[in-house]
């Protein structure tokens, strides 16, 4: 591959297909510091990555890492942009000079006393950038910039690549956020184990709708509706699928058929299985995260759990399994008061799936990593085989029994925790941002099976930033300054758009492009858009 | 117990303006004096002055409870444990099976945790109030290479983070039905193994991830010598301040050895 200077490179791809090697190949980490067999050659601004160590060709390429955490070694974030510079022994006024001017363009020179152990994902993210930026390299390389923020973080960091671009950088980014791509971009490469497996500009790309999700990569919201509607040209923009749907150029019925609309079966008739009593909780030292939550689940209900960073999504989460305690009201599990059960009394109930698989995975083989629970919850050995072999089956790792987890892939480890929730047949289900990290195949691996428990009867609390992912729920929560601020039915939610941007989330752009064409209803699904429109248009078959 | 994200607590203060060499020099001539002396009275006058320093540097009351939940085991501990490894001939005052209890040994108790109290805020001292490259400076210009300022100052930087680390690993484990006994201590122990293998991958993969992070920031550039942007000068101030800690913690040593001044618990 070639990448012209000035260019903008997206690189995508399924969870494994070589992402973030190439971009450690790219200032010579890989070899130099990984080891491994190696062959070929990688030429960065003339130089071979082989015969230049990594600390010298970091001044021509500036390799911002996905992970916030160890790329931030300094106790302020003056001295974490200056460390580079510092490094490459250049005059005290340059590097004044140069600190100053990365972070103005990352918009930080007002946080520079903080610590960035401190700030937030997205401003650590911006910090990172603006540390590799002040050695001014001519090739900035981000590895997933944009993964795991909330989207007023996301928008800021997309708009700050714009910048960078627009100022000429050569950017090479991985991510696996197709809608950022598509503003970005001049040109993108699909890896599939390793290799490339489709290049060209964005239009073209995102064409191969089929193609890309067989893969597990997702493509922007727009170019799905244009292949489904089969849109010729495809589009990418809100603007061009406007101009093709206006001059009703699309064909019936869409590409793929359309799913059935799922039923909601929650039964609020029956005793509320987690019910929450004016709730109050404070972190030590810390903010109030819980400011009188009230409200109460019934079984077999669908509820996604949605905004802004801070708000007391995951305090509120963490409530529903005892990890935490109200200090003033109650919150009750199953009939249980949570200040008289532990959680781990409790686990027999409720089903949590963490964000990061390292915070759980320490048994020495897959078989014994899932039997933890159940055993936990003191089952005989007959009953933990069955459970075990039948977690093993759901999520296709029956061949990996044997191995130690923690040796396995990123999206295989995940996978493992799910399977270790699943092996405890939970009645409550919570999934604090399924999505995060993962490629489109394993995210709609991890939804699908929250549908199959709900569908046998669990409840599916799902915490999310993701318009996308929060439509599977029948029911939508808002949370604002720890308090449930909305309780709705998700359809009404999603057709008032301003409550979306008060709650700091980004409607799906197809919401956007629905209300441009004057749609009742406003689609947030593809699927529902499609519907929409032929409803509109008097098709006959749309039930 | 929740830990702050880093053991310095930013500000502007006296404290804080004091050269890094001066406080770490008062942290170990402190601590020297206090190996030396066993005066329950003075361990007291010294923490007293300990928190007047830190409070008038407006750490926060916070990170001083968090100081002392870190702490509290060994300062209950060891008065607790005393009697069980003291061999005074005092009157005995109370007897529980083989053990007896003396006055001596309360007293004794009592100034051997205060001594540890101590040490550990002399050093709180200087940890609260001085910034990782401060730190570093101060290694750097006592003498010690700069690789290995660096990393003692990481290290300190990412106690915390594996801290919370480690809070998210418990929080994981007891959500899949992990209990940890409050009755036998044995299993309380094993019930730690799930939370400790994975502290121990993170450290790892952390320490790793750090190192290709470095390299990513040009650290140990060939042919290049470091630029320091901060320079420490000692001022007149510190200067005084580093006359008088010798001379006090040298006093108080020097008394020790001529006139037997803090041998004892309570003089």
């Amino acid at each position: 591959m070639h990448v012209e200077s000035g260019e903008f490179l997206a690189v995508m791809g399924p969870t494994g297909a070589g992402k973030t090697t190439l971009c450690l190949a790219l200032n010579g980490l890989v070899p130099q510091s990984t080891g491994g067999s190696f062959r070929g050659n990688v030429w960065v601004a003339g130089c071979n990555t082989k015969a230049h160590p990594v600390a010298e060709l970091a001044t021509q390429v500036g390799l911002v890492f996905q992970d916030s955490e160890s790329q931030l070694f300094n106790m302020s974030v003056e001295d974490e942009v200056a460390f580079g510079p510092e490094g490459l022994g250049l005059p005290v006024e340059e590097i004044e000079g140069r600190a100053e001017w990365a972070l103005g363009v990352l918009g930080l020179t007002e946080l520079r006393d903080r610590s960035p152990a401190h700030l937030s994902g997205g401003q650590q993210r911006r910090v990172a950038i603006a540390a590799v930026l002040a050695m001014r390299p001519g090739i900035l390389v981000l590895d997933e910039p944009t993964a795991g923020l909330d989207p007023l973080a996301r928008l800021a960091m997309l708009s700050v690549i714009g910048q960078l671009r627009n100022q000429g950088t050569t950017v090479v980014m991985v991510t696996q956020d197709a809608d950022a791509v598509t503003g970005l971009a001049d040109r993108v490469l699909v890896l599939d184990a390793g290799q490339i497996v489709l290049e060209g500009p964005p239009q073209e790309v995102f064409g191969k709708v089929e193609q890309l999700h067989a893969l597990g990569v997702d493509v922007p919201q727009v170019a799905e509706l244009s292949y489904r509607l089969g849109i010729q040209p495809p589009c990418l923009t809100v603007e061009q699928a406007f101009q093709a749907l206006s001059r009703n150029d699309w064909r019936w019925p869409p590409a793929g058929g359309l799913a059935q609309t799922p039923t909601d079966q929650a039964d609020q008739t029956r005793e509320a299985v987690i019910s929450f009593e004016d709730a109050w909780y404070r972190y030590a030292g810390g903010a109030q995260a819980l400011a009188g939550a009230d409200l109460a689940i019934s079984p077999a209900e669908y509820v996604a759990l949605i905004g802004a960073n801070g708000s007391g999504k995951t305090t509120l989460a963490k409530h529903m399994n005892g990890l935490l305690r109200p200090q003033q009201g109650r919150v009750l599990v199953a009939g249980f008061d949570t200040r008289r059960k532990s959680a781990g009394e409790l686990a027999r109930r409720v089903g949590y799936v963490f964000q990061n698989p390292d915070h759980q995975i320490f048994a020495p083989t897959v078989w014994e990593e899932i039997a933890f629970g159940p055993r936990n919850l003191g089952l005989d050995r007959e009953e933990i085989q069955k459970r075990v072999g039948s977690a093993l089956a759901t999520f296709g790792l029956t061949s990996l029994a044997e191995l130690p987890p923690a040796t396995l892939s990123y999206g295989q480890r995940r996978l493992v925790t799910l399977a270790a929730v699943h092996g405890m047949q939970p009645q409550v289900l919570i999934l604090d941002e399924p999505s995060v990290g993962l490629d489109r195949r394993l995210t709609v691996q991890v939804t699908e099976w929250a549908s199959e428990l709900h569908a046998a009867g669990a409840a599916v609390v799902l915490i999310t930033h993701d318009m996308r992912l929060a439509v599977l729920a029948s029911r939508c929560l808002l949370m604002q300054a720890g308090k449930v601020t909305l309780d709705t039915p998700m359809a009404e939610f999603l057709s008032r758009p301003e409550r979306l941007v008060r709650a700091g989330i980004e409607a799906p752009p197809i919401v956007e492009l629905g209300r441009r064409l004057g749609l009742p209803a406003v689609p947030p699904t593809v699927e529902d858009f499609c519907r929409a429109l032929a409803r509109q248009a008097g098709e006959v078959d749309v039930e | 117990m929740s830990l702050p994200p880093s053991l310095y607590a930013p500000g502007d203060s006296w404290l804080h303006r004091v050269d890094p060499r001066v406080k770490l020099a008062f942290a170990v001539l402190s601590t020297a004096a206090w190996m030396s002396l066993g005066s329950l009275p003075l361990f007291a006058l010294f923490l007293v002055l300990c928190h007047i320093m830190l409070l008038s540097a407006r750490v926060p009351l916070a990170r001083l409870g968090w100081a002392w939940r870190l702490i509290l085991p060994i300062t209950i501990l060891i008065p607790v444990l005393w009697p069980v490894f003291s061999t005074a001939a005092d009157p005995i005052l109370l007897r529980l099976g083989p053990v007896s209890v003396t006055w001596q040994d309360i007293w004794q108790g009592l100034a051997m945790a205060a001594r540890v109290d101590a040490m550990a805020f002399a050093f709180f001292v200087w940890l609260f109030t001085t910034d990782q490259t401060d730190m570093v400076l101060a290694f750097v210009k006592l003498g010690i290479p700069y690789e290995w300022g660096l990393m003692v100052s990481i290290a300190l930087r990412y106690i915390p983070t594996l801290y919370s680390a480690f809070e998210q690993v418990m929080d994981a484990q007891r959500a899949r039905g992990l209990v940890i006994s409050r009755t036998n201590p044995v299993q309380a122990a094993r019930a730690y193994i799930p939370g400790l293998v994975p502290m121990l991958i993170l450290a790892f993969r952390t320490a790793d991830n750090l190192s290709r992070a470095l390299e990513a920031r040009a650290f140990g550039a060939p042919g290049r010598s470091r630029t320091g942007r901060r320079r420490l000068r000692l001022t007149l101030l510190d200067g005084l301040i580093l006359v008088a800690l010798i001379a006090l913690f040298g006093g108080l040593i020097a008394a020790r050895v001529r006139w037997g001044l803090g041998r004892g618990p309570l003089f």
